[in-house]
């Protein structure tokens, strides 16, 4: 089914005629609907299901209320929605009206018509509900037109009931269920008129009993399902407890490993005192050396060469000269006359002239600066070495520090107060799981025996009217109905495990794409829906990671249906190929998982109208379904009251920006705006 | 006690279905004509089994 219009003739909030068409493109198979809460968008959805089922929503308030109360005011009391589609290839148009015949909702008649549309020709079809019903049945409608906003009901804590009738449903269950109920109801009605026919007292008393037997038995079933659920949900808890004293382990194995960090880093960081205090003690020791490299080897130079040239110290030794003037005469044997110019020259030598004070001096200078020169060449390789051991321990330390800082963050994030109330309240769980096992195995013991004794008071009453002609052809018309009964409900359990395994592992391969995490979504064996991490633990109830499980359950009852579509079954209704019509589907989901979410809604059906607020269709959702985006709408609120401070609602969609709720106007009505 | 072969419960399974689906869409409140439509039909295949018995 592909629907292409949606026709709305004063159909609640619309006034006079609007008009929706639907893209009808394989590639850009969305239609967006854009709207403030309150303004239509769960009005679109029910006009369908109103249209094709005379059906809504069950939260859809003040369903009576069908005919715009501004067409009422017009004493207009019609009202009608027409859907033009198409289906196997051939084209349709279903239309629902409904006048009120006192001018009020309390009496009124409804009008139900569908066509096969020709060349243009409506031609009439004589079974409309039926051929609605063949084309999507309604027990599964409700899957394809969803209001999103009640997908959590399939994560709620106890969801086996809904998650079971929407598994029965898709499979198209429904007449095999009604069948068996009928089948029990004529069995029950057979072996009353056997014990009638067989008359006799002692015969009816125990035919009374053996009700009061079956009731009982009902009833200790239905006692042992609460206590199953009691079991679940406790054990649900307890593992929601458990993880969080098992985060208080984690605290302890953190402490240790915050223990550990913290004498390493003492360990490190008394190291790096020692290496500051080599550099100390390297300065005392052989900065001169590396500080005078320069100074040293500019003197050695000089002393060398001035020694080489004989001039340090100075080339006339004191004794020497006091020799030339004690024998008044020159190196180059004149005479000397005292106080002579000559005389006084050599004496002024004296002055100048080494002795071994000096030679002793030269050496020690000569010695110290060649030690510097030595200490100067090897104090650059030490001072390195130890700053790059300095600098290592360095960023040892800040290493440390900050694993240090990353372990007390964490240590914050757990409150240790609590550990004690957790580890109490787990006990408790425990205790009640113990007790509620305890009961459901009591209660199971008691089903067992009294099923037993309940066997033997079905052969005693089937024997006692056996002895009755007629009472036994009741008997075995009764026996007729069982076996019919029976093997209607092994199929239905066979096409029920089937159906429950594929719907599971559809949900598994969306959760695989969508989810964050690795999550296993799980259906037990009695249909209850819950999602797991992959230790098996539960995943609390209230993350959006469970309403992300229902949305993905929906797809998959969807993909579900659509695989049946073309599967004969003799006991099974078909399922469908249908559209999606999603209200508000992203629910609680955060901003991630909404543009996650919306990136594979497109796919779920050939065909998807997405109806979505502000909030829901936030930027992001709006970027991950735009390229599949075949037609937008957007809705408009028309006001007869003034603003005062309420706000307008401002769009911008395609380049265009739309006020969405207009206030002042002639009359109250929502009309419907093509944006492309 | 009134025994169906597997064929004859197969065969009386689809009528029981058949019926279900004629009832099921277009008409409102027949539950009472469905269940006499059902006894009937358990007792034809009951009439069978005893005529198959008394043939046998």
């Amino acid at each position: 089914m592909l629907i292409r219009q949606i026709k709305l003739e004063n159909f609640r909030q619309f006034y006079g005629s609007q008009v929706i068409d639907l893209s009808t493109n394989p590639e850009k198979n969305v239609t967006l609907i854009h709207a403030q809460n309150g303004i239509g968008k769960t009005t679109i959805l029910n006009s369908i299901l109103w249209c094709l089922y005379e059906d809504t929503t069950a939260k859809f308030e003040q369903r009576e209320k069908i005919v715009n109360f501004g067409a009422e005011a017009d004493k207009s009391y019609r009202a009608a929605v027409e859907l033009f589609f198409e289906n196997n290839g051939a084209e349709y148009h279903a239309k629902r009206s409904i006048e009120y015949k006192y001018g009020t909702p309390h009496g009124f008649e409804t009008e139900f018509k569908a066509h096969k549309i020709q060349r243009g020709n409506y031609e009439e079809l004589p079974s409309p509900v039926t051929f609605i019903n063949s084309v999507i049945p309604q027990p599964i409608a409700k899957y394809f037109f969803f209001d999103g906003e009640h997908a959590e009901n399939f994560s709620a804590e106890q969801n086996s009931e809904l998650v079971s009738r929407a598994v029965r449903d898709i499979l198209g269950c429904n007449l095999v269920e009604q069948s068996i109920d009928d089948l029990e109801l004529l069995d029950k009605g057979f072996l009353s008129a056997a014990t009638k026919a067989a008359g006799g007292e002692k015969l009816e008393n125990q035919q009374r009993a053996l009700v009061a037997q079956q009731a009982r038995a009902d009833e200790i079933k239905v006692n042992i399902e609460e206590l199953e659920r009691n079991i679940v949900s406790a054990t649900g808890q307890k593992a929601e407890i458990e993880k969080k004293l098992g985060d208080y382990q984690a605290s302890q194995e953190i402490h240790r490993r915050e223990n550990e960090l913290s004498t390493s880093l003492e360990e490190q960081q008394a190291y790096e005192a020692k290496l500051n205090k080599k550099i100390i003690e390297w300065i005392k020791d052989k900065s001169l050396g590396l500080i005078s490299a320069k100074l040293s080897s500019t003197s050695l130079d000089f002393i060398d060469e001035e020694e080489l040239r004989g001039r340090l110290p100075n080339d006339y030794q004191e004794t020497f000269i006091a020799t030339l003037l004690k024998a008044a005469k020159c190196i180059c044997e004149r005479t000397l006359e005292k106080d002579s110019d000559e005389w006084r020259a050599v004496e002024a030598l004296m002055s100048k002239g080494g002795n071994s004070d000096v030679y002793r001096a030269v050496s020690e200078a000569r010695a110290m600066v060649s030690r510097l020169e030595t200490l100067g060449s090897s104090a650059e390789s030490s001072l390195k070495e130890l700053q790059d051991d300095l600098a290592n321990s360095n960023l040892k330390v800040r290493k440390l520090e900050q694993e240090i800082g990353e372990c007390s963050q964490r240590l914050r994030g757990l409150n240790v107060s609590e550990i004690t109330e957790r580890v109490n309240a787990r006990d408790g769980l425990t205790a009640r799981i113990g007790q509620f096992q305890e009961k459901k195995g009591g209660l199971e013991r008691d089903l067992k025996s009294l099923e037993v004794e309940i066997q033997q008071a079905e052969r005693d009453l089937a024997n006692l009217a056996a002895k009755n002609k007629e009472a036994k052809v009741y008997i075995d018309l009764g026996e007729i109905c069982r076996q019919s009964k029976d093997a209607l409900k092994f199929l239905l359990n066979k096409y029920e495990l089937n159906a429950r395994e594929l719907i599971q592992q559809q949900v598994n391969d969306i959760l695989e794409h969508a989810a964050r995490k690795d999550y296993i979504a799980h259906i037990s064996d009695r249909f209850e829906l819950n999602l797991r991490y992959p230790d098996n633990r539960l995943v609390p109830k209230s993350q959006g990671e469970n309403q992300l499980m229902s949305l993905a359950f929906i797809a998959s009852l969807i993909k579900y249906s659509a695989d049946r579509s073309d599967q004969k079954s003799e006991i099974l209704l078909p399922g469908s190929v249908a559209p999606l019509v999603l209200d508000s589907p992203f629910g609680n989901l955060d901003d991630e998982y909404r543009v996650s979410t919306a990136a594979f809604i497109p796919k779920l059906a050939r065909q998807v109208v997405l109806l979505v607020s502000r909030a829901q269709g936030d930027e992001g959702v709006l970027s991950a379904v735009r390229e599949h985006v075949g037609a937008e709408y957007v809705l408009i609120s028309e006001n007869k009251e003034p603003r005062n401070s309420r706000p307008e609602g401002r769009y911008v969609l395609n380049g265009k920006t739309y006020i969405t709720s207009l206030f002042g106007c002639d009359r109250g009505l929502t009309r419907v705006e093509r944006v492309r | 006690m009134a025994q169906l072969d597997s064929e004859t419960l197969k065969k009386l399974l689809r009528e029981v279905m058949e019926l279900q689906r004629t009832y099921s869409g277009e008409k409102r409140n027949i539950k009472n004509e469905r269940i006499e439509q059902l006894r009937a039909l358990i007792g034809k295949y009951y009439k069978d089994l005893q005529d198959a018995n008394k043939t046998n």
